[in-house]
């Protein structure tokens, strides 16, 4: 029986793989922050309530501060930095779906996700999703408008 | 002369900081993470009003890791802005649920928080005051006991010794006698509401470490990182310029990251580990009731009109529940006072307002500066007005609508530059919004739809010399720089700067760049980034100095091109003759001096320096609140479209609408969005967020798990319409925009709803159970 | 940030996770079952608990997945909240329940053992096993035992230390019966609930589940005698219920006694009016 604080967790982030002795009680996204200075995973809340640290662990949105780094053991964490289909960042731009930004790759993460198990997402699937996540600087309208922007691309491209 | 059309300005640019944001790149004050730096945890008070009687703070040397503690007494002297009434660590006594009463300092936060629970702090529980009522009535519990001892720290501060006034402003304009005879119907209503939180979603952070030679560096989610400064040296006794405060990128702010509080902090700490550099993080938890929060009122209103609607008299009475330390809040209550009357030409006013010491969470600026609190009472009372006069609340507020000539209620003339214009803003609100006289329409569902309206004014309350400055250097391939003080909080200064600069110099957007970061260091000095004053104050020192620019361009140029400097002409990267653009040279060769053909080098670096500050503002007459307390008025007009249940009290926002005469839209796009997101934080506020509080003063629900605000379901349609009507002296004839879609938004819900319910809601937030208890009235 | 240490212990059978707690047990160390562990994480953070180990059961195939056989659904006490909604169509009441519970990367990670045995009021994931009369699969010392949810969970108990919950089984004729449900808030959706009704009506009788009144989830034989009395009018059943509450109304910060009152006798008579069209 392992009787340490810490144990070493086995996993990928963005594609490249770690292995790191992590304290039991540390957050995934404490270790994300800290140990592998992913810096776009942002503490809201450190309570599940926000969606600041939004994460894909398996491309399922997860936030990070509701998780331990060893329950990531043997997964594929996604963070903004590693996302390499770029029209949400884009859509989000030109819709002025940001303002002050630290929302936002939580909201793009989240978004991601939606899109590729459900590309045809009605308004209220956007809804289900999303409100997971908190803004407090845009209306959500323009978060909205440039998720259903990517969506009219895709099918434009199907 | 005829002049140029616009080329930047009014044009849609895209965020010069989009692709750093939605890439994830934007750096905020916790994302730098340096090796060796220090934690600290604060332990803060479990109750709102207690005696400490001793601290033990022994056992935190159990815990590995810790370096040091600090307590109240390592620093007992009062601090703040207005009035220096708060400890930064609470001495003998704490006045909050939430105040900080220590701090520990480890290698991991970790440590230091186990340490934190570690510390015993013996308490002896006071008695509590629970509203600004209970403090305005009960003066057997006095909060600071040594009131007439605190130090002001600005002009026209009145706190009132053995009471638990922190500030009385007093507004007198005309003959009230005259004005109450004068009116045919009167309406008398009292209003209320808790404090909230600003709630952004960066918590605020900050870094500290004094270096060895005393230099004191301070890195901080702050919206006045020179204010920072100001106040650190003033209380720490440390020169200014040993003092150097740098503020990334801000993760919002909405006015709570004005506040110097963490920062005092974060000093204290650095220096009790010899000056290591020390983060200190709030929690969400902290966050909300540690530090500064949203200010709550209660409020009595009382208008007089005559038969016709014609307003004859108006009087307030304002008691804000400014919390247990005053910060902003005795700016807050004045700034209420000094707009009470709303954008309407009243000519005998009478206000009290009030800045109450509560056991409260403090309250600093908010979004709207005592505006949204005002105006909710205000409009409130006006739509209770025309109901009593069987008159139309847009036709009421229409024929009241101040106009260039009238005075406001501190007695300022009014001209058509510094007022905009409401009633070109009703006129396309009304058709904006579809607007009609019969105002409930019954859905099919048996379900309520009606529209409520309000109109609104704020002028900003700036110091008197409040200013804003600007640099800009040039790169060899004439790119220029924009180094400016003011901070970016997602409102979009940096951009709209941007684009000021590139219109004066007709010059493309690509072409400048612009520093995000902001350091007392090698940036000019700038007041704050506060009160929507950024685009009139920041905007006029891009203007000087890019003419700065344009008049050294010139001088060389002329050497160069062998004419006058006003025979000639800036723009398009190019320095060209009026008259023959063909004769021209390029800026890029000009700015690290100019080359003649044989290798002599004339002319140096070009270096552009501009700034600004307002102008002819006055402190206010203690008796009278005579007196101009900001440059210029914002108007606007704000709908509500509200579909209510009658059975269940449960409603949704359909739509919410904004006019606003904004001078000149700079960005239409980035205005929008800050119409849009004023509008949102408007309604969140008004129809959830609120601290609860139990008998004991103890806030319930400091997180978001419970303290509720709007998610991506609950949004309305937003519309948005400008009127242009120039200031000026603004830039292009920009006004400042930044806080008013906020400012209307609870009256025009809570008049939407009160049609909608035939009961009049005066108090906020605006939830079922609200609607419920006013509903069944007597029935229990 | 979660100030303690904690060992941590990832099984892989239910037989190694309660030998896991009792060693530990023995060297006087308390042990918790760890399932989406948000809970855990949450009241760690906020100081309210303070664990010498947590045994996460992820890893225990008995406590993944659900199995949907002949007639029976067995759901396995790990799963999470979002797989629910997603995949088991044939159990509609709870996938509806599931999925108005925090928000959905919340139910990514929150399980049906996590909302069932949360420290909280409301574990709302207990309703549509009660009112279906599942089995809960419990392994202890004593063995791996199925005990009846209702009497496992009256009156807001949860289960003694040391035993953990496996698994949920459902018959799957009741589990489809048809349902009514609303869940109410203060204001936005995303909180908890001040008044949870759920009811379902299977051989012509209903029976209702609540969450959010009382300090516990429950359904009540003598409330739905009640609501089944057609002697009484649709309201009158409605307030009889309601004066049968197994304890007085919540009075708290998120809805005061009486307008819980006021919103449940309207859920209550819109679930009576719903069944009443529906039949």
């Amino acid at each position: 029986m392992d009787k340490g604080y810490f144990n070493l967790v086995d996993f990928r982030a963005n594609g490249v793989p770690y292995q790191l002795f992590v304290r039991n009680a540390d957050t995934l996204l404490h270790i994300l922050r800290e140990e592998l200075g992913l810096m776009s995973v942002k503490p809201g809340c450190e309570n599940g309530d926000c969606g600041s640290c939004t994460v894909l662990m398996d491309n399922v949105p997860v936030n990070a501060c509701h998780m331990l780094a060893v329950e990531a053991d043997s997964h594929h964490i996604t963070t903004i930095e590693g996302l390499e289909d770029t029209k949400l960042q884009e859509a989000f731009i030109a819709n002025h779906a940001l303002q002050c930004g630290y929302c936002t790759p939580g909201f793009i993460l989240n978004a991601h996700a939606l899109l590729s198990h459900h590309p045809d997402a009605d308004e209220q699937k956007i809804n289900e999703w999303l409100e997971s996540n908190i803004c407090r600087c845009t209306g959500y309208q323009e978060i909205k408008e440039a998720i259903q922007t990517v969506q009219k691309e895709l099918e434009g491209n199907g | 002369m005829t002049e140029r059309p616009l080329s930047v300005v009014g044009h849609f640019v895209t965020r010069v900081d989009g692709y750093d944001k939605a890439y994830g790149r934007t750096k905020y004050t916790a994302d730098v993470s340096l090796p060796e730096t220090l934690h600290v945890q604060m332990l803060t008070s479990p109750y709102a009003h207690a005696k400490i009687n001793h601290i033990d703070t022994s056992r935190i040397w159990d815990v590995q890791g810790v370096r040091a503690v600090v307590t109240g007494n390592d620093f007992p002297i009062r601090v703040g802005p207005l009035v220096a009434d708060r400890m930064p660590l609470a001495v003998d006594k704490v006045r909050y649920y939430g105040e900080p009463v220590a701090l520990v300092i480890a290698n991991k936060p970790h440590q230091a928080k186990a340490a934190c629970n570690k510390i015993k702090v013996s308490y002896e529980q006071l008695p509590v005051i629970n509203s600004p009522q209970e403090a305005m009535q009960n003066e057997s519990v006095l909060i600071h006991e040594q009131l007439n001892d605190y130090k002001l720290q600005v002009e026209g501060i009145c706190a009132v010794p053995n009471t638990n006034i922190a500030n009385h402003t007093k507004i007198r304009k005309g003959d009230m006698e005259k004005g109450w005879k004068n009116s045919d119907k009167i309406v008398e209503a009292e209003f209320s509401f808790s404090p909230s939180d600003h709630a952004a979603l960066e918590t605020r952070a900050v870094r500290a470490e004094i270096l060895p030679d005393g230099r004191v560096m301070i890195y901080t989610s702050s919206q006045g990182p020179f204010y920072v400064k100001k106040l650190l040296s003033q209380f720490l006794k440390i020169d200014e310029g040993k003092i150097s405060v740098q503020t990334s990128m801000l993760g919002g702010a909405f006015g709570g990251k004005g506040c110097v509080q963490l920062e005092f902090l974060a000093y204290l700490a650095s220096k009790a580990v010899g000056g290591k550099m020390v983060r200190l993080v709030n929690s969400r938890e902290q966050d909300m009731v540690t530090s500064p929060v949203h200010i709550g009122l209660h409020a009595k209103v009382k208008l007089g009109a005559d038969s016709a609607g014609k307003l004859q008299a108006a009087s307030y009475e304002f008691l804000f529940d400014g919390g247990a330390y005053s910060d902003m809040g005795a700016g807050i209550s004045k700034a209420g006072a000094v707009d009470c009357t709303g954008p309407y030409k009243i000519d005998n006013v009478h206000c009290d307002s009030y800045c109450m010491y509560t056991n409260h969470p403090y309250a600093t600026s908010f979004r709207g500066f005592g505006h949204p609190e005002q105006a909710f009472a205000m409009e409130r009372t006006m739509d209770m007005l025309a109901k009593e006069l069987a008159m139309d609340p847009l036709e009421l507020r229409m024929i009241n609508a101040i106009k260039p000539g009238d005075t406001t209620p501190t007695q300022v003339h009014l001209n058509a530059s510094n007022l905009g214009d409401l009633p070109s803003c009703l006129r396309k609100l009304k058709t904006l919004t579809d607007y009609k006289e019969t105002k409930s329409k019954i859905t099919k569902e048996g379900k309520i739809r009606t529209i409520g309206i309000s109109a609104f004014w704020k002028t900003s309350s700036t110091p008197p010399n409040a200013t804003a400055g600007v640099i800009l250097t040039f790169n060899t391939d004439g790119s220029i720089n924009l180094n400016c003080g003011a901070v970016e909080l997602g409102q979009g200064s940096k951009t709209v700067l941007a684009q000021i600069l590139a219109e004066r110099l007709q010059m493309d957007m690509k072409k400048i760049n612009v520093t995000f970061e902001v350091s007392t260091e090698y940036d000019p000095h700038q007041w704050k980034t506060v009160a929507s004053s950024t685009t009139y104050l920041a905007g006029r020192a891009v203007l000087a100095a890019a003419d700065d620019i344009i008049r050294q361009l010139k001088q060389i140029g002329s050497v160069a091109l062998r004419c006058s400097p006003d025979d000639l002409n800036v723009g398009q990267r190019l320095i060209y003759l009026k008259d023959s653009p063909e004769y021209n040279m390029k800026i890029k060769d000009v700015v690290v001096a100019y080359k003649y053909p044989n290798g002599n080098s004339v002319g140096g670096l070009v270096i552009g320096k501009g700034s600004h500050v307002v102008r002819h503002l006055t402190p206010l007459d203690p008796h009278t609140g005579f007196g101009k307390p900001g440059p210029q008025w914002t108007v606007g007009a704000q709908a509500v479209e509200t579909e209510y249940d009658p059975k269940t009290h449960a409603y949704r926002i359909i739509k919410a609408a904004t006019v606003l005469d904004a001078g000149k839209v700079i960005n239409p796009a980035l205005a929008i969005g800050q119409m849009r997101g004023g509008m949102y934080l408007g309604l969140s506020w008004a129809s959830r967020e609120s601290f609860s509080f139990d008998e004991q003063a103890i806030v319930c629900n400091p997180s978001f798990r419970s303290y509720d605000v709007m998610r991506i379901q609950d949004h309305p349609d937003y519309l948005v319409d400008f009127v242009e009507t120039p200031l000026v002296d603004g830039p292009y004839g920009a006004r400042g925009i930044g806080e008013y879609g906020v400012i209307g938004m609870a009256g025009a819900l809570a008049n939407s709803l009160s049609q909608a319910s035939s009961c009049n809601i005066n108090q906020l937030p605006i939830i079922p159970e609200t609607i419920w208890k006013l509903t069944k009235g007597d029935k229990q | 940030m979660i100030s303690f240490d904690f060992l941590y212990f990832r099984p892989k059978s239910v037989h190694e996770a309660l030998q896991i707690y009792q060693d530990l047990s023995h060297e006087g160390l308390q042990a918790v079952f760890y399932n989406g562990g948000t809970e855990i994480i949450s009241r760690a953070r906020a100081g309210e608990v303070q664990p010498d180990a947590v045994i996460d059961m992820k890893g225990i195939a008995d406590c993944q997945g659900y199995r949907d056989e002949a007639e029976w659904i067995t759901i396995g006490a790990a799963v999470t909240l979002s797989n629910i909604t997603d995949e088991i169509n044939c159990f509609p009441l709870m996938q509806r329940i599931a999925k108005e519970i925090a928000t959905r990367n919340a139910r990514n990670k929150i399980s049906i053992a996590g909302n069932v045995l949360s420290s909280l009021n409301y574990r709302e994931a207990l309703l549509p096993f009660l009112l279906t009369d599942s089995v809960a699969v419990v392994a202890g010392p004593a063995g791996i035992k199925e005990e009846n949810t209702a009497a496992l969970f009256a009156n807001g108990s949860r289960l003694e230390p040391g035993k953990l919950l496996v698994q949920f089984k459902t018959e799957k004729e009741r589990a489809g019966a048809n349902y009514f449900f609303k869940k109410k808030t203060k204001q936005s959706a995303v909180n908890y609930p001040i008044a949870t009704l759920c009811a379902m009506k299977r051989e012509g009788k209903i029976t209702a589940g609540f969450s959010g009144i009382c300090t516990f989830p429950f359904k009540d034989a003598k409330i739905d005698r009640i609501l089944n009395d057609h002697a009484l009018t649709i309201s009158a059943r409605a307030e009889e219920a309601i004066a049968h509450l197994p304890e007085k109304m919540v009075n708290d910060f998120h809805a005061s006694a009486g307008y819980r009152h006021f919103v449940l006798e309207q859920l209550l008579i819109e679930m009576l009016e719903h069944f009443e069209e529906v039949s």
